[in-house]
């Protein structure tokens, strides 16, 4: 009986303690490198869709296979910002504003509206209209990118 | 009888209120109104005026910025007489631009760009009010600074004036062109860019030698970058596109996109701008002296960022 007792009380401890540690970041230096290659991969995709919208270059065709790219990546982000990764928090390079776990129903709906306006793009792109999709570029570029990063992220370097 | 010539009294004195109600109106004609917008726009006067944050009415201020000497929480410019400038004349409003005092004769804090608004010509001062006069009145008193000790006596800003500010409108250079002329104006008045990305001294009064080089201590602790044409630490890597482009949509030459200051900046300000004022603020950017800055580094195009 009190075995049984002891056992439910390790396990309850055991759990309690995984649970804790899938909240708070594992590895903070492992989750900073993630988000910022996630970031860059991002930058890299709307520096190619720019190409189309400035130059011409490619196809409407890869505009919308990056907007949805974009589109689905975007559901990562909240999960991208662990507690105790922010710029304060001292565990290295970041420009993670407290702002994201101050606010974490306005964050969450920035990176939702991230996905709301890449997939406008999306929709533009299979259009095929340039002048539209420009416009939902633009709009993405500065209401989803920019309009996080205004309230999120810090300037660095 | 009487009652005739009250009557008539009664009519006249409805014709006086007339005639005072119509004033503003007759003052501000459409045309004004439409430059006063503009130039609303350019001087990116709703970022500071308006708690965007707190879903604040537009213009009555009460937004907090924190800076090294304290927190100021920026005033109601809205036309309401009691709280916001309604009873300012033009006279009262071109004062408080060019020479930062307001109708009472008090100093204002230099957290009001008026050290750049100085430079605007007169005319485009009164466009401006005209276009504040002709929006919503707001009735929302006033904030408190919390100015630390002591920078709050508002005493000491006299001689700060006298060290730190120079009034006048900016005179043009007939050596240069019409365009980078516009892009000095844009700059230098109306954007007020080195309010931010000039480095300040100790007394807060921007260095001028270093204009426009940016600073690690900009407001609100930010870190604000070079943008003199410096090949390694400014925007001198930078093609005229990417300026433009940064303005009109906030993308970096990276693909990154502005955030913080900048992002409300170019939300507000420089992407509602015409296609030749952002060429005209490009140009003038890139024909600056270039200083090295490698405590506020601009993106350098091609760069991996962080």
């Amino acid at each position: 009986m009190k075995t049984r007792f002891i056992v439910t009380i390790g396990l309850a401890v055991l759990l309690s303690g995984g649970l804790a540690l899938q909240v708070v970041a594992q590895d903070p230096a492992a989750t900073l490198k993630k988000r910022q290659d996630f970031m860059k991969e991002y930058g890299g995709y709307m520096k190619a869709i720019n190409e189309f919208v400035e130059k011409g270059n490619g196809t409407a065709d890869d505009v919308k296979a990056k907007a949805a790219e974009i589109k689905e990546d975007s559901e990562e982000i909240p999960g991208l910002f662990p507690a105790g990764t922010s710029m304060d928090d001292g565990v290295g390079k970041t420009a993670a504003k407290k702002e994201i776990w101050d606010k974490p129903d306005d964050f969450k709906a920035a990176a939702e509206n991230v996905g709301k306006l890449a997939a406008k793009l999306e929709e533009a792109a299979a259009g095929g209209d340039k002048q539209q999709i420009a416009d939902a570029f633009a709009d993405l570029g500065k209401n989803g990118c920019g309009g996080c990063h205004q309230t999120f992220r810090a300037k660095l370097n | 009888m009487a009652k005739t010539r009250r009557r008539i009294l009664g009519g006249f004195a409805a014709l006086f209120l007339a005639m005072l109600s119509a004033q503003p109106t007759v003052a501000a004609d459409p045309a004004q109104l439409e430059r006063g917008a503009y130039l609303f726009i350019a001087a990116d006067c709703q970022a500071c005026h308006t708690d965007v944050k707190n879903k604040g009415a537009l213009l009555a201020g009460g937004r907090a910025l924190k800076t090294p000497f304290g927190t100021f929480y920026s005033p109601n410019i809205t036309p309401d007489p009691e709280t916001g400038i309604g009873n300012w004349s033009d006279e009262d409003f071109i004062r408080a631009l060019r020479e930062g005092v307001s109708p009472e004769g008090d100093y204002f804090f230099p957290v009001f760009p008026y050290p750049s608004y100085t430079r605007m010509t007169d005319q485009d001062m009164r466009d401006l009010k005209a276009y504040l006069f002709s929006l919503p009145p707001v009735k929302q008193a006033n904030k408190e600074h919390e100015v630390d000790f002591p920078f709050g006596w508002r005493f000491t800003l006299g001689p700060w004036q006298w060290m730190n500010f120079t009034s006048g409108p900016l005179p043009p250079d007939p050596s240069k062109s019409e365009t980078w002329n516009r892009g000095a104006y844009l700059v230098q008045a109306l954007g007020h860019c080195g309010e931010c990305h000039t480095p300040r001294g100790w007394l807060g009064g921007t260095d001028d030698d270093y204009a426009l080089s940016g600073t690690p201590d900009g407001p609100e602790g930010q870190k604000v970058p070079n943008i003199t044409p410096d090949k390694e630490t400014g925007v001198g890597g930078w093609e005229k596109a990417d300026i433009v482009r940064v303005l009109r949509t906030g993308m970096l030459p990276d693909g990154d996109y502005a955030g913080d200051g900048m992002g409300e900046t170019v939300d507000f300000s420089t992407s509602k701008l015409t296609d030749a004022d952002r060429d005209a603020i490009a140009e003038y950017l890139l024909s600056l002296p270039p200083i090295e800055n490698p405590d506020a580094k601009a993106t350098r195009p091609g760069s991996a960022w962080e």
